[in-house]
């Protein structure tokens, strides 16, 4: 068992007094006084109407905001209760404002959670991000009641989502990880997830904190973690995530970096299991999914095209690393005309081989996913070209064939990867 | 004296000088077994602590770097080489000082001396070479991936930027036209560093200009697209 995060006094202190807890609500942050009291408000709001006899622990854990964020987690009061919920009888809620230790990120944020719910033992815990804008206390009864009441063992959000919002998960995450894994989880990476406190331990026994799921790759790896485990897994359809504007930090290369490596490494972790899956199977859904007016997420096409043709003008020489012969024609073919039309075989061939790259380690892990960007993008666009016309559902369904393309070529990868372990190309 | 005592006189001493070299010879080839059996225990013992501790493998940055550099062998097996000929080396500069003075010794004392020298220049290079490959690499994935349009230059530049530096550490390893090489060496470095400064700064101002502009206004440069 890898060392456990380590708590300060006061925190500690704090969990002595407590002793246990039945239900444990986290929250990472970094400097969120914009959105984060509206996240205490609707977390405290949906414990008090859905879990009012639960004994409840809201844990802020804190990247040291220069801002009032801690205060405002402290001191946010939920309004009158009785009016904003109807019929509930307020339980009070403890709070627990901690730093957490660590590279700075989401992930090594939520490790601190996961050590107090391990502290606390409690029986089911759920985590949401600090920069929602749409979060409502029904949000804690989708995420909690599935582990509570039905003995699901880890409780995946289905948002809903632009088409062109999310394209990292619609073109590798999602399909990838329903390929590998055999199981339909929509927002493998969506940020707010409900789990067990077992799980919560598991999570902890993982040795890898120095590395990208101390960041971005936290959301992958909770999820990937909970498959592999073979933890009952099931979906809440939340509505709409709307969050702060675009973090400063959240730029494309290291999310792209932490969030596909750190796939790659779970995919070298559980290699005997995810060879052995043929087919994909869907997993129940929760809530109630309606129509939500969506914010259209502008895409400047001529950008995407403008950095595939480049990447594909430039990169070969490092593509050839990792990519075979065929694949990289068939990037040759898609770059030639004015749009790029980027095939999903193609496409899943990349990720493919890309992968059994990483596990070769024919380039240095980070160059070999950064060298995917302009290919990624490439795909995005040619998703972009072809769905414009299409509606909503139509750019899902295409979605889908993406992931049945996974699905349907996944042989390939288990011969490339077995050949990877072996250090043959 | 006749002509055939005189040859017979200089055979002999040249029988003499050659048989004198032999003590030497030998010395040097007992010191050079002592080095080759010394330099393998040092590598075994290397390659042991190497595994023990999991390091030098074939998956680390270091492995990289020296594959960038042309060499496929794992770190620790690199490590283990150098150690090894380090060995060798250090054996035989002993047994040349154990040889009694004369022209060979100072021969061969100087081309003993001279072997730490090539090795570092070696060393210097193929770290170069290696340091300039993932400079270069990075450079060209950072400028495509950002939409920059002379990536290829750019990546071009800095290589040539990081193997002239390493190249003319290596060759002041060596001693060879040291002054040249450092004046050389000064001149391009200053005159390439007022000609980019001048042609940025003058000729490219606009360009400049814009691109700051681009750079600060990243957001607006963005492809629009949320990715997770």
């Amino acid at each position: 068992m890898p060392a456990l995060p380590p708590l300060d006094e006061a925190t500690a202190a704090r969990l002595k007094r407590i002793g246990s807890a039945d239900i444990l609500v986290g929250i990472p942050s970094f400097n969120n006084e914009r959105t984060i009291g509206h996240v205490v408000r609707a977390v405290v709001a949906g414990l008090a109407r859905n879990f009012p006899d639960a004994k409840a622990v809201l844990v802020n854990s804190d990247g040291g905001s220069t801002d009032r964020t801690r205060e405002i987690v402290e001191r946010t009061e939920v309004g009158n209760l009785a009016e904003i919920l109807v019929d509930a009888i307020p339980s009070p809620t403890a709070r627990i404002v901690t730093p957490y230790s660590g590279l700075p990120g989401k992930g090594s944020a939520l490790r601190t959670v996961f050590r107090i719910a391990a502290e606390l033992e409690v029986s089911a815990c759920c985590v949401v991000d600090s920069d929602l804008r749409s979060i409502t206390p029904e949000w804690l009864a989708l995420l909690l009641r599935p582990v509570t009441q039905h003995d699901y063992g880890f409780v995946a959000p289905l948002y809903a989502r632009d088409r062109y919002d999310g394209t990292i998960t619609n073109t590798i995450v999602y399909p990838l990880t329903r390929a590998l894994y055999g199981k339909r989880i929509r927002q493998p990476i969506g940020g707010d997830f409900g789990f067990s406190g077992r799980l919560a331990a598991k999570f902890l026994e993982y040795e890898g904190w120095d590395g990208p799921v101390a960041r971005y790759g936290i959301d992958i790896f909770m999820t990937t973690t909970a498959l592999a485990e073979g933890l009952p897994v099931c979906q809440s359809f939340l509505g709409a995530k709307l969050h702060d504007p675009k973090d400063p930090g959240a730029d494309l290369q290291p999310m792209m970096v932490q969030v596909v490596s750190t796939l790659f490494e779970l995919m070298e972790r559980y290699q005997a299991l995810w060879s052995e899956v043929e087919e994909s199977e869907p997993t129940r859904v929760f809530g109630f999914p309606y129509a939500v007016g969506l914010e259209p997420v502008p895409v400047k096409l001529e950008r995407l095209v403008s950095i595939f043709k480049q990447g594909a003008a430039e990169l070969p020489a490092i593509w050839g690393a990792f990519l075979s012969e065929d694949c990289r024609r068939g990037i040759q073919e898609a770059a030639r005309g004015e749009r790029p039309q980027m095939t999903d075989e193609t496409w899943v061939r990349v990720v493919f081989e890309a992968a059994a790259g990483w596990r070769r380690r024919s380039l240095a892990p980070e160059t070999l996913i950064l060298s995917l960007v302009p290919l990624y993008l490439g795909k995005v666009a040619t998703f972009v070209s072809e769905t414009r016309e299409l509606s909503a559902d139509g750019s899902e369904a295409r979605w889908e064939t993406l992931a049945d393309t996974y699905e349907r070529m996944k042989p390939e990868l288990v011969s490339l990867w077995r050949r990877a372990e072996r250090g043959m190309p | 004296m006749t002509l055939k005592q005189l040859v017979s006189e200089a055979s002999h001493r040249l029988l003499d000088a050659f048989l004198g070299v032999i003590p030497a010879l030998l010395v040097l080839a007992a010191s050079l077994l002592i080095g080759i059996l010394i330099g393998f225990l040092v590598r075994a013992f290397l390659l042991l602590i190497f595994r023990l501790l999991n390091l030098g493998t074939e998956k680390g940055r270091a492995s990289q770097m020296l594959r960038a550099a042309g060499i496929t062998a794992a770190p620790s097996r690199v490590a283990a080489a150098v150690s090894f000929w380090a060995a060798v080396c250090t054996a035989l500069a002993i047994g040349v000082n154990a040889l009694t003075p004369g022209v060979l010794k100072d021969i061969l004392g100087e081309a003993v001396g001279f072997l730490p020298r090539l090795f570092a220049s070696a060393l210097l290079l193929v770290l170069g070479l290696g340091l300039a490959a993932f400079a270069r690499r990075s450079v060209l994935l950072a400028a495509v991936n950002a939409g920059f349009p002379w990536a290829r230059a750019a990546a071009r530049f800095t290589y040539a930027i990081v193997v002239s530096v390493f190249a003319a550490a290596s060759l002041d390893q060596l001693g060879v036209g040291r002054t040249i090489v450092v004046v050389a060496f000064s001149i391009l470095g200053g005159g390439l560093t007022l000609a980019l400064a001048l042609a940025f700064g003058i000729g490219g101002q606009d360009l400049a200009r814009r691109y700051l502009e681009k750079r600060l206004r990243a957001e607006e440069e963005d492809s629009g697209i949320r990715h997770i």
